[in-house]
């Protein structure tokens, strides 16, 4: 694979968090087109490799490359217009109008003073129409239920509309045709041509959208390939200690957990 | 957006009252001016004494009033954006005691008494040095918690030193002085306090004005407002370094004067439709209009004594806060 294709790298990276290791080691890559799924138990280090992806947090040893070149030699204005970040269960502080928050992801392509362009207004319309929010456009943001406000949220990092999108559990709190919307919303996207990483707990899910898996766990990454070679009876026992029926079906792959083994 | 319309009305609206204010600040006092020689004849507005009145007296009271209001009503919109809090103003961070510490600590060793300029200098300085400890204790990458312990703690121990110098003045003529002080009054300063004054809360505005994308994206969050391309290290010397500009000067040419800095963005917000950013400017004009009318107020007010500006803004200030909190409470259980 040639390093100008992909979008974002990790190159062996290791961090530490209150002296015990979060990540070790991790190498990771995503390019145009795809659709990676972040998997593994609580604590596994999804949302750090997450941060170290965006630039957001310190490493203590390794690279991440961004666009073939290292992350933290970029300004961050030029970051922010090239990876969209959503962090986990983000809310807003104020009671906003919630056209308001998504317009906050028109941030990074705007000049100081300068007002909103109407290209602004059309990427936030789209993004609203998206993640089906454009009905709740002026209600206060902090009046939302749970599942409301986690598609506000990605609304506003759609409205970045930028060469990558970083998400951290888009689909956790919504309803199943919610689910399903989120995850068709991610795959147009990359159809469209840009790379999105998503961290998920909701494994045939993540086996039916995404293009490849990356599986973490004790800080490392345990397997990093196609769903079908990722969601492995062994891999499911080793990694999360379950037991799941698995079966491939017209609609892609089902993985069920069973028992605690 | 009817949003952007609702912000540029108020921006007038509140322009307009500020424009008023200011005009009848001049107009009133002890001595009655002759409105219509004024306006008519404005080169012989008649005697020496009118417009010694007029320039010397009541204009840089009522510019004061302008300047001081302006800066803590920004400062305080400034860091209820950065710090996510509507309670939260100049007070919290420490930067009012401090600045209240180094001017009382300029009365005590009589050097303002030799020395005019010792006074609000003492005040600036005291600003400037509590930001600088704050810095130290709560470190560059300090988390907004960390600084608001910092703040506190500061706080509480400019608080501590001014209450030594009181325990150690030499009579109480010089603990009346203090207290006096103490209280916050606009009444007989000069142009000289103006020009003091002028240029830090002017550098120190500019300064929290070019916040308001940052708090904006802030609203979602640290990480979010990274991505989102501000720098948190920037902001927060922005924010810290604005709001010691801005209060340090303010509180060294006018004592303490609270609850303007805490009031005026909790009235204005919904305003702004809750941005953090837009509320910026809206409470530079309304802290401003909110102490002119205070400052007409302790001028019309029959009292013996002219009561002190300080006194006024936190008898309104105080139940009119309360009566916000409730009503809030109310709305949004």
């Amino acid at each position: 694979m040639s390093k100008s294709a992909s979008l974002v790298s990790a190159h062996d990276i290791s961090v530490e968090l209150g002296g015990r290791p979060v990540l070790d080691a991790v190498d990771f890559s995503i390019a145009s087109g795809e659709l990676v799924g972040l998997l593994g138990p609580n604590g596994a280090g999804k949302t750090t490799l997450l941060r170290a992806l965006a630039g957001l947090q310190k490493l203590k040893q390794g690279q991440v490359n961004l666009l073939g070149e290292d992350i933290q030699r970029y300004a961050v204005e030029d970051r922010a217009r090239r990876l969209a970040y959503l962090p986990q269960a983000g809310q807003c502080h104020w009671p906003m109008p919630v056209a308001q928050v998504v317009a906050l992801g028109r941030l990074p392509h705007r000049a100081p003073w300068a007002q909103m362009p109407s290209s602004d207004a059309e990427a936030i319309q789209r993004a609203m129409a998206a993640t089906d929010v454009a009905y709740l456009a002026n209600r206060p943001a902090t009046e939302l239920s749970g599942g409301e406000r986690s598609r506000v949220l990605l609304a506003r990092a759609l409205a970045v509309e930028s060469q990558l999108l970083l998400a951290d559990e888009p689909t956790a709190g919504l309803d199943p045709a919610h689910q399903l919307s989120v995850m068709e919303v991610l795959r147009s996207r990359v159809q469209s041509g840009i790379g999105v990483v998503v961290v998920m707990h909701d494994l045939s899910l993540a086996a039916r959208f995404c293009s490849r898996l990356v599986l973490l766990h004790g800080a490392r990454v345990v397997a990093d390939d196609v769903p079908s070679k990722v969601l492995t009876a062994p891999h499911l026992q080793a990694v999360y200690g379950i037991e799941a029926h698995l079966s491939e079906t017209e609609q892609g792959m089902l993985v069920v957990p069973l028992q605690r083994v | 957006m009817t949003d952007a319309k609702t912000v540029r009305w108020t921006y007038l609206g509140l322009g307009g009252l500020v424009l008023l204010l200011f005009v009848v600040s001049l107009l009133t006092g002890r001595v009655a001016l002759p409105l219509g020689h004024l306006v008519l004849e404005p080169a012989n507005a008649g005697t020496e004494m009118v417009s010694t009145i007029l320039w010397e007296i009541r204009l840089p009271r009522a510019l004061l009033a302008i300047l001081v209001g302006a800066a803590l009503g920004l400062s305080g919109a400034a860091l209820q954006g950065f710090l996510r809090n509507p309670l939260a103003d100049a007070g919290i961070i420490g930067v009012s005691a401090s600045a209240s510490f180094g001017a009382v600590l300029a009365l005590y060793s009589g050097l303002a008494a030799s020395v005019a300029l010792a006074l609000p200098l003492g005040g600036l300085l005291g600003a400037g040095l509590s930001v600088a400890l704050i810095y130290v204790l709560a470190g560059r990458d300090a988390s907004i918690l960390t600084l608001i312990l910092a703040g506190v703690a500061v706080n509480s121990f400019a608080g501590a030193l001014t209450a030594l110098v009181l325990n150690l003045a030499p009579n109480p003529y010089a603990i009346l002085e203090i207290v006096f002080w103490l209280l916050g009054s606009l009444a007989d300063r000069s142009f000289v306090h103006v020009w003091l004054a002028a240029p830090f809360i002017l550098l120190g505005s500019a300064w929290l004005l070019t916040t308001g994308r940052a708090l904006d994206a802030l609203s979602l969050g640290e990480d979010a407002a990274q991505s989102l391309g501000f720098s948190l290290a920037r902001l927060r010397l922005a924010v810290i370094g604005g709001t010691a500009l801005c209060v340090g000067a303010a509180v060294a040419v006018s004592g303490a004067i609270g609850f303007v800095g805490l009031v005026i963005p909790h009235l204005l917000r919904p305003l702004a439709g809750h941005r953090p950013g837009a509320l910026l400017g809206l409470s530079a004009f309304g802290g401003a209009a909110l102490l002119l009318a205070a400052d007409i107020g302790v001028r019309l007010i029959p009292s013996q004594a002219e009561l002190k500006l300080g006194v006024v803004t936190a008898l309104i200030g105080g139940p009119f806060f309360l009566w916000l909190l409730l009503r809030s409470r109310r709305v949004a259980p």
